[in-house]
């Protein structure tokens, strides 16, 4: 047989360096290419990372015992052998950016497997990759800086099998550094608030066209990185693609956890997906919530985690201990009560505002006001039960208004009482009890002084801070970086902390993991949620509509007003079949329904992958197994490159 | 103890005052100024209407008028009143639940008996020990214990329908009985009475009661109830106080030697202080036990174990030295008794249960009874066939609303919401509507569409689509609705929108974007209700209405709103997508909880009754195989086995019906009405 010259390109011969020159014949498997070119370099390196790489056919040749006349490799072709994991730059939900070594020969499902296993982060299947938004040239220097700090990671690397995790619950490589632990800690917990400043810099995606764009960008799951012309040390955006989070189990999942309570919150923020003023006040009172409590976790995971085992089972006896017995006495006599002098309000019709001191007690459930402290022992002159109430704060740090609004339910309706306080402190253990009272707790509860905590900190966003200047603009940035930018428009400050303290009061006692549980479930029951636009063009229409893509349904709608035109199920769904000539996806349902479209925004392959993945999620188990089956996956998002 | 015969008297004076000849008002001429002022305070001014004497159910009759007048009594204001009303209260529930205990025990011995002629023996005589070995559970009906049994003696329960029976922490006084005596007299009494129920069947009553009133006088005041009883010849309803009586004193007894039942203690021994001086002196004064016992355990643990509880935190057991093993335990006995204690605090209530057939029922409930646990012990009772789609329905006739409680939801939290002299009405019916949703979802989680059919395999997997996520996806209900101006007449279109966090409306002028959506109503606080005729009362365009309010307003308010929809089926869309969004993934459990009951009824009744025909509803969960046992009860077999076809096959045709016919003005009202099972009772006669 014939020999020939065979043109290798190696990057460790230095970028000026000429092609190398090896003689083959065309019944030479590849993994002899690759011995001979390692021969020929006469460099001595581990080289099993490596592979070649066909250019002109965006190919690569990982078959070692493919001949070169297998693979239809002539004179003319240019190969190189290049590693197969390279650095890559991945922008996270939460907007820090990893360096890590990733594979870009095999395809991006695999490759975001391997980064979902080095990150720790569960049901990788979930994610994929999208391109970064492309960016004009000159800004592309700015644009650096506001990516936020960059993390190297490049020097993790996993061994084959499960990955052991510390006791507190983060994975062995990690631990390796101080440097790496503080990036798995970036990434477990949920980064402080942005300021303001960015969050309008960010892109916005305000219209549906501009939603369906956003989608255009996710890479092609069956092809590898470099297919796509990903190269090394380009960045590219990690993000949660299916919208069905398998068994979210916040106890080993921390980093899956905080990304996807990133990714939500960032898609609220910048009005990704629509929510009403009151989901936002919610969202609001969340993320200030969830800022607070993992502004306190480092300290926590830092102590010895035997000891606080210890604690807190001594501390859990304690309670026990004392709960009972003593509970029962506390309930029996001696309940803590509170009293003071108050001012109310009872609006009734034709009065004018105006309120009265008296002599207030709070026990149990209820208040009761006297004329004064010395007639405290007479009958009140009013009880009020407050269980069930409502309580809603009226509050102005800055001119000193501290006032409860209390609705409490009675048979003939609700009664309005209004409770003035005179200072911050009063307001916090009054407001504090109102709200225990309301959903049936009396003072003697634990969780009352860190109630009159957490409202007195909440309030503290209010106070202006000591030095005038940054009073200015401190606490403006505060606040606003909890809502989306339509809000910071329409709103005052002083106007938006009342409404977001209402809503804190409902989530202030939960816990930092059950924090983002609700933030997410929330953000999942917004009807928006989990919709995929592409704008698209129906067989037989002449106009451009949108598809949306959801976790079970096809939705039509109408491009100009955003009205849903039609919905379609996947359980009704008997098959699809995508052209990929003339780049049409057909559909046909239940009951003779056919339709077909071709894509407008993106190309049908996403649309295509986006369908099957979908349907792929739905295979998985209940019961959380591991294995994935993965030629499952390629069936159904795959198909385009055998034609 | 004459608070107790107060009682009676009481209620006796409700039932006999204008018919018993002036003999009776002689024999307790010395209370009946009291007794006026108690039954005031309980409401109960008005004169019962005459009835005749003989009539074996009269007893029917007059709950059933009873219960018009007002069905349940408020525990809390009752106790802000104090005195004696309070006192009543908590008796009334105290020996209701004794005797419900006793009953089931009573039961077996109760076969052959006339039971209208004595219903009193045969509890009177298990009474004793039961209190004694079952203190416990002496909560009576809370668990699956209480069963099929319970519904000869609450029927046969005094006319003065609900009253709510519990006193919280008060700080107990000392008891002027001793226990002990009363617990050995008693037991006496009980032997004695024993005997008597042996000798004859529907004479014994002299004798037993003669011989009660012969040992203590505790035990006077019932006998010489008896004795009017007897004379009068009407025997169901007095008979019956008179067990009572004796119950409650055997549970004082049960309360000494538990040391548990705090509330029942004080609520026994206080009117007793009260009380003419006669009556105490006829006891003599040592202190009641019970108290001082339990916090004489608290500082106990206090000085010593607490210490050495904290020091052996976290060791294993078997590193324990003596002592701290010995501290340990001492710990876990005080646990217990408090436990018992705590169990002893548990409000109860006694309720009144309409059903369709406008009969009634009382029954007993502690607070912490879900709606299906009363439920179930209402199906055990009442032989009326295992449906689902039994519910309990609240309606608020002042408002001319109504609703169908949730299975999770906790009862008598939903009752004490009523008002005192409230007309408001707890119906035991059977409901379509209660879990339509489940058994056709596709007609309410897929938008507004047509009715249509769907296989079962795709409904399963429709709901475990909605409800088994990890959020509950809420059906995108959105519409114009009518909705009622504050304190108009006048009612507005407004287009509606559903959402997790509350019901929103498109403001005029604007898009249905989400960011311009006002919010109406956040549901936290709110209930939906079903308007009843607004078409009359408000000039409601259609009658097809949904009221929301909190649960605690029962008059009319500006907070209440009412909204009306077009067509029955978007207000039955509205409603169930409203609950969704109110309870989520419960709903869903409480379905499938409920499905399990009928299942394990038909697998019991199938035993029992070749007959059997699967429903269509059933198919699609899994066949329970286990028997039931608790449920089972040698007198319900028959009744509910034929009862249960007939209602099952008639209600799973009639839904489907129900949807086909969707438009017509009557649907919902048709199988409201029509399909409601009106089972014979079990009443004392048969």
């Amino acid at each position: 047989m014939a020999a020939w010259d065979l043109c290798v390109s190696l990057e460790e011969l230095g970028p000026e360096a000429p092609p190398l020159r090896i003689s083959v014949t065309s019944d030479l498997h590849i993994g002899g290419v690759i011995l001979r070119i390692v021969e020929k370099t006469r460099i001595n390196k581990d080289w099993s990372d490596h592979a070649l790489w066909w250019k002109q056919k965006q190919q690569w040749l990982l078959r070692t015992s493919w001949t070169l006349e297998k693979y239809e490799i002539h004179a003319d072709a240019s190969l190189s052998l290049t590693p197969q994991h390279k650095p890559l730059r991945l922008g996270m939900p939460n907007g820090a950016t990893l360096r890590l070594r990733a594979c870009f020969s095999s395809p991006v499902f695999q490759t975001v497997m391997e980064i979902g296993r080095l990150l720790n982060i569960q049901q990788p299947e979930e994610l994929s990759l999208m391109r970064t938004r492309e960016q004009k040239k000159k800004k592309v220097e700015k644009e650096k800086e506001g990516e936020g700090e960059e993390h190297d990671i490049t020097s993790l690397s996993l061994t084959a099998g499960p990955v052991p995790t510390l006791s507190n619950g983060m994975p062995v490589h990690f631990a390796e550094s101080p440097q790496t632990e503080a990036v798995y800690r970036a990434l477990s917990l949920s980064q402080p608030l942005p300021s303001p400043e960015t969050t309008s810099k960010m892109e916005r995606l305000t219209n549906l066209v501009d939603k369906a764009q956003l989608h255009s960008r996710w890479l092609d799951s069956s092809r590898s990185l470099l297919q796509q012309g990903v190269e090394k040390n380009d960045r590219v955006l990690l993000r949660f693609k299916y919208y069905c989070f398998h068994s979210l189990q916040p106890t080993r999942e921390e980093v899956r956890l905080t990304q996807l309570y990133e990714q939500a919150r960032w898609a609220v923020l910048l009005e990704v997906i629509d929510c009403t003023e009151e989901e936002m006040m919610v969202f609001a009172a969340l993320q200030y919530h969830i800022g607070k409590v993992s502004a306190l976790e480092p300290e926590k995971k830092s102590s010895c985690p035997s000891l606080v085992d210890l604690d807190s089972a001594l501390q859990c006896l304690e309670v026990d201990v004392k709960s009972s017995p003593m509970g029962l006495l506390e309930t029996m006599d001696t309940a803590p009560v509170l009293h003071d002098y108050l001012n109310i309000f009872r609006p009734k019709r034709l009065t004018l505002r105006g309120y009265k001191q008296f002599w207030f007690t709070f026990k149990d459930t209820s208040i009761s006001y006297y004329k004064s402290k010395e007639e405290s022992l007479k009958e009140p002159i009013q009880l009020m039960n407050l269980r069930g109430c409502e309580v809603i704060p009226d509050v102005c740090v800055a001119s000193q208004r501290f006032c409860i609004k209390l609705l409490i339910p009675g048979p003939e309706g609700m009664n309005e009482v209004f409770l003035r306080c005179e200072n911050e402190l009063q307001y916090s253990k009054w407001t504090a009890a109102c709200r225990l009272a309301s959903k049936g707790k009396t003072l003697a509860d634990g969780s009352f002084p860190s109630e009159v905590q957490n409202i007195r900190s909440f309030l503290a966003m209010q106070r202006p801070a000591p030095g005038p200047r940054i009073a200015q603009t401190g606490d403006g940035i505060y606040t606003h970086g909890l809502v989306s930018p339509r809000y910071h428009k329409k709103y005052k400050t002083k106007q938006l902390t009342p409404r977001i303290l209402e809503a804190y009061q409902n989530v202030s006692h939960l816990s930092l993991t059950d924090a983002l549980l609700r933030f997410i479930q929330i953000w999942q029951a917004l009807p928006d949620f989990g919709i995929s636009y592409f704008v698209v063009r129906f067989k037989g229409c002449r106009k451009d509509e949108v598809l949306g893509v959801a976790n079970n349904r096809l939705i039509r709608i109408d491009l100009s007003s955003g009205n849903v035109l039609k919905t379609w199920r996947y359980n009704t769904m008997r098959q699809w079949n995508v052209n990929w000539d003339t780049q049409q996806v057909a559909i046909e349902f239940n009951g003779n329904v056919n339709i077909a479209f071709s894509c407008v925004t993106a190309s049908c392959r996403i649309v295509h992958e986006y369908i099957g993945g979908y349907i792929f999620m739905c295979t998985r188990g209940k019961e959380h197994t591991g294995a994935l089956n993965e030629e499952l996956f390629y069936k159904l998002t795959g198909g385009h490159d055998a034609l | 103890m004459d608070q107790l015969s107060d009682e009676e008297l009481d209620h006796a004076a409700e039932e006999d005052s204008d018919k018993e000849d002036q003999d009776l008002d002689q024999m307790f001429g010395a209370w009946l100024g009291e007794l006026d002022k108690l039954t005031q305070s309980l409401d109960d001014g008005k004169p019962e209407p005459p009835k005749s004497q003989k009539a074996p159910l009269r007893q029917e009759t007059n709950m059933a008028n009873f219960s018009y007048r007002f069905s349940i009594y408020n525990i809390n204001e009752a106790l802000n009143q104090g005195g004696d009303s309070v006192d009543l209260d908590a008796l009334m529930a105290d020996l209701c639940s004794i005797e419900q205990e006793l009953s089931t025990i009573g039961k077996p011995n109760n076969t052959g008996m006339t039971r209208l002629g004595v219903p009193g023996e045969p509890k009177v005589r298990q009474k004793p020990p039961a209190g004694r070995s079952s203190s416990a559970k002496h909560a009576g009906g809370s668990g699956g214990s209480s069963g099929g049994s319970t519904s000869s003696s609450t029927r046969a329960s005094p006319a003065s329908t609900v009253r709510g029976g519990s006193v919280h922490s008060r700080t107990p006084l000392a008891s002027n009985f001793s226990l002990d005596d009363i617990t050995a007299q008693l037991e006496q009494a009980s032997l004695s009475m024993d005997e008597a129920a042996r000798q004859s069947s529907s004479h014994s009553l002299g004798s037993a009661s003669s011989s009660s009133s012969s040992y203590s006088s505790t035990m006077r005041r019932p006998a010489s109830s008896h004795r009017h009883h007897r004379r009068t010849g009407s025997v169901g309803t007095v008979s019956e106080h008179e067990a009572r009586s004796i119950v409650h004193s055997s549970r004082s007894s049960i309360n000494s030697a538990s040391a548990s039942s705090m509330d029942s203690l004080d609520s026994v021994l206080r009117p007793a202080d009260q009380d003419e001086p006669r009556q105490t002196s006829a006891t003599p004064p040592p202190q009641g036990t019970n108290q001082g016992q339990a916090s004489s355990e608290h500082s106990y643990l206090d000085r010593e174990t607490s210490l050495i509880l904290k020091n052996i935190a976290g060791k294993p057991s078997h590193l324990l030295t003596k002592e701290e093993q010995a501290a340990k335990t001492k710990a876990e006995k005080i646990r217990v008794a408090l436990e018992k204690i705590k169990e002893a605090q548990v409000k109860k209530l006694v309720i009144r249960v309409h059903l369709s057939d406008e009969s009634s029922k009382t029954m007993m409930v502690d607070e912490r009874q879900t709606v299906r646990q009363v439920l179930d012990s209402l199906l055990d009772k009442s032989h009326c066939g295992y449906s689902p789609d039994w519910s309990l329905v609240e309606t608020i006739n002042e408002l001319q609303m109504e609703r169908i409680f949730e299975d999770h939801e906790n009862l008598v939290e939903n009752l004490l919401n009523w008002t005192r002299d409230s007309q408001n009405r707890l119906m035991f019916i059977e409901r379509i509507e209660k879990y339509a949703l489940f058994k056709n979802p596709q007609n309410y989680l897929l938008g507004r569409k047509e009715t249509c059919e769907m296989a079962d395999r795709n409904k399963e997997a429709l709901l475990e689509e909605c409800f088994c996520g990890s959020s509950v996806s809420v059906p995108e209900m959105e519409g114009v609705l009518w909705l009622k101006e504050d304190g108009k007449k006048s009612w507005k279109k407004r287009y509606f929108l559903l959402r997790a966090s509350g019901i929103y409306y498109v403001p005029k002028g604007k898009a249905k974007a989400s960011r311009d959506l006002v919010c109406f109503l956040q549901l936290d606080h709110v209930n939906v209700y079903y308007g009843q005729d607004y078409r009359s009362k408000y000039k409601a365009p259609t009658d097809y209405c949904m009221v929301l309010k909190h649960p605690q307003i029962q008059k009319k308010s500006q907070y209440i709103k009412y909204l009306c929809c077009d067509d029955v089926r978007s207000l039955h869309q509205w409603i169930n997508s409203i609950r969704i969004a109110k309870y989520g993934k419960q709903l869903y459990v409480n379905y499938q909880e409920a499905m399990k009951r009928t299942e394990a009824a038909y697998d019991w009744s199938s035993l029992s009754s070749s007959s059997m025909k699967s429903g269509s509803s059933s198919s699609s969960l899994p066949e329970s195989q286990s028997n039931h046992s608790s449920q089972s009860d040698s007198g319900v077999s028959e009744t509910t086995s034929s009862g249960h076809t007939r209602s099952q096959s008639v209600v799973s045709s009639i839904f489907s019906e129900a949807w086909k016919r969707g438009t017509q003005d009557d649907t919902t009202k048709g199988s409201k009405v029509k399909f409601r099972t009106a089972v014979p009772l079990c009443t004392g006669g048969d």
